[in-house]
């Protein structure tokens, strides 16, 4: 339960890359290097004809498949542990166990350090070549826990090191692991977000396990959010080692870096927003970061446009799509583009017959997502009973639509939403929340 | 006695130990005034380092910001591009030549984001100030920019005085190198009550930082004069910038905390931390040992050092322990060894009583056989008849040897007595002459012997009330030294008598005694030293005891001027006897 459903992710996605072959763009230099799968397309591609409207327009990435023979993109991590007095025991054995497992999956072409903080930070193993694997495992035995949590000098000093030997062609990330909440220094989540939002303007990410149920989720989703990272929720210590082994396994599996899709709505097509994500809206264009990119896995974005009225049978295209991203194999900035059509009609099953199921889909899961968090914040409130009631209707809606398109997606987050409704009581509550924010951000950032 | 010796040995370890302290007290002052003068030049030292290295760090971006928007295209996707792609900016902006703001400006779409930077800049738009302060006379109206929203070069109003010197020069005139040494003057350090004087903004042709305070972090445009009069800039993520700061500044030693490493923080406007490093934790509010503030263009900023008491304290506590065991080895065995003398000097006086007590005991077992030998011997004089000459003669020496023994243990007995302060004087009448005659009589067949002639003036011819016994004692004891030193000689007595005043005068013909050695004759256990008196036996107490007893009996005992030999001169306090008269 803790550690968030990352299994669906690829099996599904893959699934989706495989349906999805005729509005894909296949690379210019066709075929030989691999390249990232694009698909826009609107959630509903056929509209009824004769009034504006709004509709849901998606935009997905799908990450090509790493070559078996292993080699893979190397990495740039910094891990960044929290020792403050919370972790004492068996929650810093525990954090410092699977931070050595998690080692083990990174080779000699891997850079790694390890900077530890309570109320000052310590770079316990400046940037190094993983060639002395043991040597960085007795630095890691020798951490100790006491004092505060110094969370923003903690990430500063983590991203530091991974700076020393910031290169595009590796995966640059800190790895945040924390159980408290930041006492000093900066310490609101729009601190931490903003930190994390330039560290990604540098390349590097942020992913963040919050430890327990005293962390402060706000903070470190929008840490990891604003920084293309993952967040975690381990609610034990057991679950640490699992939970590592998860997000190593993510940063070596990056193919694309410093993923952009650039949205050009046809004249007279109206951007409204993007659905979830931090987007750029500027006139006709949408510029939305996407971040990394994982094999095999999807990533995308739902953009809410209003189109305007169409006679019957009338076909226009409603917007350009152009997905950048750096290609960590060919080491080369990739553009994959993609046009979005969409045609109206009189005939009301026709609109219906030809939804795209997999992109409405998408858009019901940003929807709901929307409307989970909204519910939150109501419980933050004290409104329990709102929140209850909102998180039901959300059920429902998830329900109706997971029934009507067919999706086990649909299905386990409606099952998901109906139990975090139940659990709305004040000793559940903290992990609801964890475990809501955690699931939330996954939806919405894949 | 032992009350003087008690002070004696008291002083012995006090003095020493009250000299020492005094020192180390001195020593540890000195010590903790040098450490602490060093232990703040090393703080000052280590945070100078820190401000240098943020100043360099300003001083980077100063250039990498200003070659970025000479290079930059100013258009609007221009722009966009710059704020998207550059590290640390969170927004670029252009003015027009006339002030007013080309972008981001509300007659084209904006993004959420360059709403936002729009609304939070207000102030800075308002009133042309930033464009005021950019085209070189905004100098004059500092104050106001600096203090729009809170206020953060705070210093800058306690030291307007020398700001507005500053401020007379114009920032595009300033040359490249001055500049660089407005940088990088280290700035002075304060210890707390101190403030630093201000230095002018950092300027580089029409170029500059500008900082404000909103809400809790500080946010910082830099701004640049292109060719064309327009100014370009770009505002600072806030949240970037700090963390740049953090990165360039040290981190704490891994390893456990160590407290001499001190505290350094960086405290912001508002007195809040915002990074710190050092292996020390002080406690909550603690107070800071040294406060600087950083730079400009990061002037709102300071850092505070704090450290524990015992840094400050020299070798601190750990010096004056020290001090304090080193005192406290000293004077145990200063305690150590005055009762060691202590115990020394009782055992040797307990030793030398049981040794008086002894002698005085045996002296008691010895004289009553001698008595009974002397008695006997006498008894036996007077009825040997005339014709045994011989036998006479070895009865003669018999007696005198008894008596010599006798004297021999009176002087020992009156010694233990004195020694016990038990001496006292047995009154009764008598005449001085008969006294000495009856004495010269006890000597006359040892006189005899040793060819010794007397010649007697008897001049004190009165009855007194006298010790016989205590003056025939005296007079014994200086015949006996005429015997044994000066034999072969002739020995002269003369007896005067003035009122109670009863002077003898004992005068031998021998070697004398030397002048140097003349107080000393009279010491206990004293004897001089030299080819007469060697050979001779004696016990050394006989003068002591006769000039003791001649001061129980009022009167004195000297050595006097004589032209050969040795003169004594006994003086004695003797009372006439009125009875006598009256009967």
């Amino acid at each position: 339960m803790a550690i968030l459903r990352v299994s669906w992710l690829s099996s599904w996605a893959g699934v989706a890359a495989a349906i999805l072959g005729m509005v894909v763009t296949r690379p210019v230099a066709a075929g030989l290097e691999p390249q990232a799968a694009l698909k826009a397309s609107l959630a509903t591609p056929v509209v009824l004809a004769g009034k504006k409207q709004t509709v849901y327009l998606k935009v997905g990435i799908t990450g090509f498949a790493l070559p078996r023979d292993g080699k893979r993109p190397p990495v740039n991590l910094a891990i960044v542990l929290d020792r403050s007095g919370s972790m004492t025991g068996q929650k810093l054995e525990d954090a410092k166990k699977a931070a050595i497992m998690a080692l083990d999956q990174l080779d000699s072409a891997d850079i790694v350090s390890v900077v530890t903080y309570d109320n000052t930070v310590n770079v316990l193993v400046p940037a190094t070549k993983m060639t002395d694997k043991g040597d960085i495992v007795a630095k890691i035995q020798t951490i100790t826990a006491g004092g505060s949590t110094a969370l923003f000098a903690g990430v500063s000093k983590g991203s530091e090191e991974v700076r020393k030997f910031l290169n595009k062609e590796r995966v640059n990330r800190v790895i945040l692991l924390s159980d408290g909440i930041a006492n000093v220094g900066p310490s609101s989540p729009d601190d931490l977000g903003g930190l994390g939002g330039s560290l990604m303007k540098e390349g590097i990410t942020v992913s963040t396990i919050g430890l327990g149920l005293d962390y402060n989720e706000d903070l470190m989703t929008k840490l990891s959010a604003k920084a293309g990272g993952s967040h975690y929720f381990a609610e034990t210590p057991r679950d640490l080692a699992k939970t590592f082994e998860r997000e190593f396994d993510r940063s070596t599996r990056v193919v694309g870096q410093e993923v952009v899709a650039r949205i050009e709505c046809a004249p007279g097509v109206r951007p409204i927003r993007v659905l979830g994500r931090d987007a750029e809206i500027t006139g006709q264009m949408v510029s939305v970061p996407l971040d990394q990119l994982y094999s095999e896995s999807e990533k995308y974005l739902i953009l809410e446009i209003e189109l305007p009225d169409g006679r019957d049978t009338e076909e226009r295209e409603a917007a350009k799509v152009e997905v950048s991203y750096l290609n960590m194999k060919t080491k080369e900035t990739d553009r994959v583009k993609a046009a979005v059509p969409v045609r109206f009609t009189n005939s009301p099953a026709d609109v219906e017959s030809k939804t795209d199921r997999d992109a409405m889909v998408s858009a019901v899961e940003q929807v709901a997502t929307e409307k989970s968090q909204t519910a939150m914040k109501l419980r933050d409130q004290g409104k329990v009973k709102e929140a209850r009631e909102l998180l039901m209707s959300n059920s429902g809606y998830l329900a109706s639509n997971a029934g009507k398109y067919g999706s086990q997606k649909l299905v386990e987050y409606q099952q998901e939403n109906e139990k975090n409704a139940n659990n709305l009581d004040d000793a559940n509550w903290q992990r609801t929340r964890k475990s809501q924010s955690a699931g939330d951000v996954w939806r919405v950032k894949q | 006695m032992k009350p003087r010796l008690a002070i004696i040995l008291a002083l012995i370890v006090l003095a020493p130990l009250a000299l020492l302290a005094g020192l180390a007290v001195r020593v540890a002052r000195d010590e903790r005034e040098v450490v602490q003068h060093r232990v703040t030049e090393l703080i000052t030292a280590t945070l100078r380092d820190a401000d240098g290295a943020l100043t360099r760090l300003m001083q980077k971006r100063e250039r990498e910001l200003g070659e970025l928007l000479e290079n930059a295209d100013l258009s609007t996707s221009g722009l966009r591009e710059l704020t998207r792609t550059t590290r640390g900016v969170s927004q670029a902006f252009l003015l027009n030549t006339d002030g007013s703001l080309a972008f981001p400006a509300t007659d084209i779409p904006l993004s959420q984001r360059e709403r936002a930077f729009l609304d939070e800049t207000a102030p800075l738009w308002q009133g042309k100030m930033l464009f005021r302060q950019a085209m070189g006379d905004a100098f004059s109206n500092m104050g106001q920019v600096q203090t729009m929203n809170a206020p953060v070069q705070t210093m800058q109003q306690s030291a307007a005085p020398s700001y507005q010197q500053q401020a007379i020069q114009p920032a595009n005139t300033l040359s490249n190198q001055q500049r660089l040494q407005q940088v990088e003057s280290p700035p002075k350090i304060a210890l707390k009550s101190l403030s630093r004087q201000t230095e002018a903004p950092v300027t580089r042709g029409g170029a500059g930082w500008h900082a404000w305070n909103s809400g809790g972090l500080m946010r910082m445009v830099f701004y640049e004069r292109m060719p064309d009069g327009r100014i370009a800039g770009v505002e600072l993520d806030s949240a970037a910038l700090l963390s740049e700061v953090i990165a360039q500044l040290p981190a704490t030693e891994a390893g456990s905390p160590n407290p001499a490493e001190g505290l350094i923080s960086l405290v912001d406007a508002n007195g809040k931390s915002l990074y710190q490093w050092g292996g020390y934790r002080p406690p909550e509010k603690a107070q800071s040992r040294v406060t600087m503030p950083l730079s400009p263009p990061l002037g709102a900023w300071r850092l505070d050092y704090f450290a524990p008491d015992s840094l400050f304290a020299g070798g601190g506590q750990g010096f004056i322990w020290n001090m304090a065991l080193g005192l406290g080895a000293v004077a145990l065995a200063l305690v150590g060894l005055a009762t060691y003398f202590y115990r020394e000097s009782s055992r040797e006086a307990r030793e030398a009583a049981n040794r008086v007590t002894f002698v005085n005991q045996v002296s008691h077992e010895l004289k009553t056989p001698l008595t009974n030998i002397r008695m006997y011997a006498e008894l036996l004089d007077t009825q040997i008849g005339a014709e045994e000459e011989k036998s006479r003669h070895f009865l003669g020496v018999i007696v005198s040897e008894s008596q010599r023994l006798s004297r021999l243990i009176g002087n020992i007995l009156t010694f233990s007595r004195q020694q016990r302060a038990k001496l006292k004087l047995n009154l009764s009448r008598g005449v001085v002459d008969e006294t000495v005659r009856a004495i010269l009589d006890h000597f006359a067949p040892s006189f005899q012997q040793c060819a010794v002639s007397v010649d007697f003036r008897p001049a004190a011819g009165d009855e007194v009330l006298m010790d016989t016994d205590v003056v025939g004692q005296i007079l014994g004891n200086l015949l006996n030294n005429i015997e044994k030193y000066a034999p072969g000689g002739k020995v002269t007595l003369e007896t005067r008598q003035a009122g109670s005043r009863v002077t003898v005068l004992v005068a031998d013909s021998g070697p004398g005694i030397p002048r140097n050695q003349r107080q000393k004759v009279f010491e206990p256990f004293y004897r001089v030293s030299n080819k007469l008196t060697d050979g001779v036996t004696g016990t050394g107490i006989g003068l002591a005891i006769a000039r003791d007893l001649a001061r129980l009996h009022g009167g004195d005992l000297r050595l006097i001027e004589s032209e050969s030999g040795a003169k004594f001169e006994l003086t004695l306090a003797a009372e006439p006897s009125h009875n006598r008269g009256d009967a």
